[in-house]
């Protein structure tokens, strides 16, 4: 393995890794579509609703 | 190479959940709804047929080139990673109305490690673009078919009469392995 082609990995293994974290920050700024609010925070008009109403009740249920 | 037997094979002999027991951790907490399941059956379709082709093709004309062949298993996860967050940015802008349909499972999808698998396959096995993509078609139907009918006897369970102590996982792996052995009966069948 020469000079040149390490450069290259480190190059295209870095290269991938800012990609992954721009994306990451553009999604997070993306704002949610309307009536979608964070699903961890409460249980709203989103597909999760169920299972997040579910898993309230079991917790309460637990305690 | 025969397509249909290629597909049929990763569908239901070569199951990726069943023989291979890759992407078990979905298997075990999506499926406790059949809508959940169905949700989630139908992006891991998406993504692992999106990130097949984009894999493929950075393998076949960066990685393979370069001699960079090594470099597969970490370029393939942060591909994997950056296609999830680009779909999930996508449909929220897009097409809100899917994304309230699969938008919880995305992020979910990062982890799963049935995709990775199939793209790795993909390389293994020396596919050619077309097999990659009926190869990536199988594998994600066969995640797809097992999640379904796993949420469906899930559903099922929680109304039955089980003992205390198997409530919950323990009948939901018992449940498994039955599948499992199902499943083995079919081999042979392509």
């Amino acid at each position: 393995m020469n000079f040149v082609q390490i450069l290259t990995a480190l190059a295209l293994v870095g290269g991938l890794a800012v990609l992954n974290g721009w994306i990451y920050v553009k999604n997070k700024k993306t704002p949610l579509p309307e009536g979608c609010e964070p699903f961890r925070e409460s249980c709203s008009n989103c597909p999760a609703e169920e299972d997040c109403v579910l898993k309230k009740v079991e917790r309460s249920v637990k305690q | 190479m025969n397509y249909l037997s290629l597909f049929l094979n990763t569908v239901l002999i070569d199951n990726v959940i069943l023989v291979h027991f890759f992407g078990f951790c979905p298997l075990l907490g999506v499926t406790t709804k059949k809508k959940s399941a169905f949700g989630m059956g139908l992006a891991v379709i998406f993504v692992v047929i999106g990130s097949s082709a984009i894999t493929w093709s950075l393998y076949r004309f960066i990685l393979k080139p370069l001699k960079l062949e090594y470099l597969e298993l970490v370029t393939f996860i942060l591909v994997i990673a950056s296609f999830v967050q680009f779909i999930e940015m996508f449909l929220k802008k897009f097409i809100p109305s899917l994304y309230k349909a699969l938008g919880i499972f995305l992020p979910l999808i990062t982890t799963n490690c049935a995709v990775l698998y199939a793209t790795m396959q993909n390389i293994s096995k020396g596919y050619r673009f077309t097999e990659t993509m009926v190869n990536a078609l199988g594998i994600s139907v066969g995640f797809f078919l097992v999640v379904y009918v796993f949420a469906t006897i899930r559903e099922k369970l929680q109304k039955a009469d089980t003992p205390r102590s198997f409530k919950g996982n323990p009948i939901a792996l018992i449940v498994t392995a039955l599948m499992a052995l199902a499943f083995s009966g079919l081999a042979g069948l392509v």
